[in-house]
């Protein structure tokens, strides 16, 4: 499980955090969103010991990432907003050096390596090395490095940007193969049709603070409005294009 | 943390290996330098020969036996030539062309002076030290001749030597030694510069630049083991093209003929086993650096800029030393880089064990890769090497 207690983050003078709290239960996906520079992807960088807040807390599993972040970071599976990936090296070679910095090694490291690329079907690439792969096989080998050590806490920063249909398919499938094994699934996306079909709980972010959250049914009835998406504008207190041009 | 750090060093070293274009850019230095020195030793050797025959062209040669035989003795071919002018150019075959008068005999045997031409073509270094040669042999025959006649009369030769001069260097080491010793050694140490130099801005700065930065910060790895990981690859680059580089320069200079070389080289397992000890502490001390560097840069290409900057710091050191140490103060000479030079010359040419000299360096680069290693893994904890430039 995933707590963030009141946390803040200024860059400068601009501050991108203002006072966020939400949880994201087990056996649950839990998706923030937000439009662009709404805080996610700092809030998910702070959930990932990559950044330390200014205030407040973020524990996962109880751990304070802040005071004991290699030890959260453990029992963290990060997809991070850019694949990152090494063009040199295999499928397979990512694979293992994830693993290995999790502490897998001998058998156990074949094992994680064996179950992975079947869950995944990443073996027709497993040997080869990710220099011109296709946007969904970078998306396959940075979620495969993200769940190596099977993490309890899975945190994704907007996993579908870039992907087709049929990937974000399979990433959805994924997702949920993850919630029904009882993980932690935590993600960012401004998509009103992928967060409503996937979240089981929407935190909704707008400046850098939580402006609603529930199941997107519950958000919906909350708002009165027909969608998520009208939903998220009028929860949110965004203006569209249109509303602005009448004011 | 260790088997992480093997982890990181061992995923660097794959993915650096593959990477042609840094293979080149590290060993090519290396490979290429002392080939370079020992092909333009290869082309002075032909244009050169140990065993060159001198010619002289002589006219009426058949009067002048005494100076053909001293000439002859003295290892020169001496051809007769039977022109009564000179040409535009010398004989063929021959480096000087030795006029004598048609009156060479009589004029010798009366006691006249005779006047002896010497003809040469000092277009080229080969026809300057060839032309030099046959005149002082003709200036040495003539010393000869006044001797004998002087002996011949009785008279002691030594009234001809008033004033005995004789000329004793009393630096400590010879100008050829020092400048040939300083240069090979600084070769060494641009070595250690070259070998890390591109693998070094790739881990940190093109690390950054890809985007990997992140999902590798976001493991339960310290900063720590992460740059020792990179410091191992940078270091091993760096350790390799240092080694290549003694290994060819070496080799090439065991080709290159004794009389070419000025000096002598120590060359046996205790002196490589000492330049070593040096080098490879010497050589990681160089990593940090250029990791230092390129922790602070955004892109690879900007890293390349400033690690490139960096190559000039050695070199401005070493030519420093090469050609201004009469003004610099004796301190000067336990000065990184400086006092590492002074080991590896003193080491290599003299084949003796410069040990302050050699401490000095040693502890220099294991104080100074510790501090640089720190400083660079607190930096990596930064939050703005998450995004890229």
């Amino acid at each position: 499980m995933i707590s963030v207690e009141n946390i803040s983050k200024s860059y400068g003078d601009v501050q991108a955090v203002k006072g966020m709290t939400f949880q994201a239960q087990d056996a649950q996906i839990t998706t923030l969103l937000g439009a662009n520079g709404s805080g996610k992807t700092t809030t998910l960088r702070s959930i990932s010991g990559l950044l330390k807040q200014d205030g407040g807390a973020v524990k996962v599993d109880g751990i304070d990432v802040k005071q004991d972040t290699i030890a959260a970071q453990r029992r963290l599976g990060v997809f991070p907003d850019s694949f990152g990936l090494y063009t040199r090296l295999t499928t397979r070679e990512h694979m293992e050096y994830f693993a290995e910095l999790h502490g897998l090694h001998g058998s156990a490291l074949d094992a994680a390596v064996s179950e992975v690329s079947e869950r995944l079907n990443l073996e027709d690439i497993l040997d080869r090395r990710t220099e011109g792969f296709s946007q969904g096989q970078r998306m396959k080998v940075a979620l495969s490095r993200a769940i190596m050590h099977k993490p309890q806490n899975i945190v994704l920063d907007e996993p579908t940007r870039g992907l087709d249909v049929m990937n974000i398919r399979l990433l959805r499938h994924i997702l949920q193969e993850l919630k029904d094994a009882g993980h932690c699934v935590l993600l960012s996306s401004h998509v009103m049709a992928e967060v409503e079909i996937l979240s089981d709980h929407v935190v909704m972010m707008a400046d850098g603070v939580v402006c609603a959250e529930g199941s997107p049914l519950e958000l919906i009835s909350k708002s009165g409005q027909p969608n998520l998406e009208e939903a998220f504008v009028v929860l949110t207190g965004q203006k569209d294009h249109q509303e602005r041009n009448v004011a | 943390m260790i088997a992480q750090a093997l982890a990181v060093y061992k995923k660097e070293m794959r993915d650096m290996l593959r990477d042609r274009r840094m293979l080149i850019a590290a060993f090519s230095f290396a490979l290429l330098g002392p080939a370079f020195m020992g092909f333009i030793a290869f082309l002075t050797k032909e244009d050169d020969p140990v065993e060159v025959k001198i010619t002289a062209a002589v006219s009426y040669m058949e009067q002048a036996p005494g100076l053909v035989a001293f000439m002859e003795r003295e290892g020169l071919v001496v051809s007769p030539y039977t022109g009564d002018k000179v040409g535009e150019a010398l004989p063929e075959g021959a480096d000087a062309l030795v006029m004598l008068p048609s009156t060479y005999a009589e004029d010798l045997k009366s006691g006249n002076p005779v006047s002896v031409q010497v003809f040469t073509d000092e277009s080229s270094r080969k026809g300057l030290e060839r032309g030099r040669t046959i005149m002082g042999l003709v200036e040495g025959y003539n010393s000869y001749l006044t001797v004998h006649r002087m002996t011949a009369r009785g008279i002691p030769t030594s009234l001809l030597t008033s004033v005995v001069p004789s000329r004793h260097d009393i630096s400590e080491k010879h100008l050829a030694v020092q400048l040939l010793g300083d240069g090979l050694a600084m070769m060494f140490i641009l070595a250690t510069f070259v070998g890390g130099l591109s693998v070094a801005v790739d881990t940190l700065a093109g690390e950054r630049e890809r985007h990997s930065m992140q999902p590798l910060l976001a493991q339960p790895v310290t900063s720590m083991a992460v740059i020792l990981g990179k410091l191992g690859m940078v270091s091993s680059f760096s350790i390799i093209g240092t080694v290549l580089m003694v290994t060819t320069t070496m080799t090439t200079m065991s080709f290159i003929p004794a009389e070419m070389l000025p000096l002598s080289i120590y060359i046996d397992a205790s002196t490589i086993t000492l330049l070593l000890m040096q080098l490879i502490p010497f050589a990681i001390f160089i990593a940090a650096c250029q990791l230092f560097i390129s922790i602070q840069v955004k892109s690879f290409k900007e890293g390349q800029s400033y690690i490139s900057m960096f190559m000039f710091v050695p070199m401005f050191v070493a030519y420093l030393k090469i050609y201004g140490s009469a003004k610099l103060p004796p301190v000067a000479n336990y000065f990184p880089v400086m006092t590492d030079m002074e080991s590896i010359s003193s080491l290599l040419f003299t084949g003796e064990f410069a040990a302050t000299n050699f401490f000095i360096s040693v502890a220099i680069s294991v104080v100074g890769a510790l501090v640089l290693t720190w400083f660079t893994s607190r930096k990596l904890q930064s939050e703005v090497l998450l995004d890229a430039a």
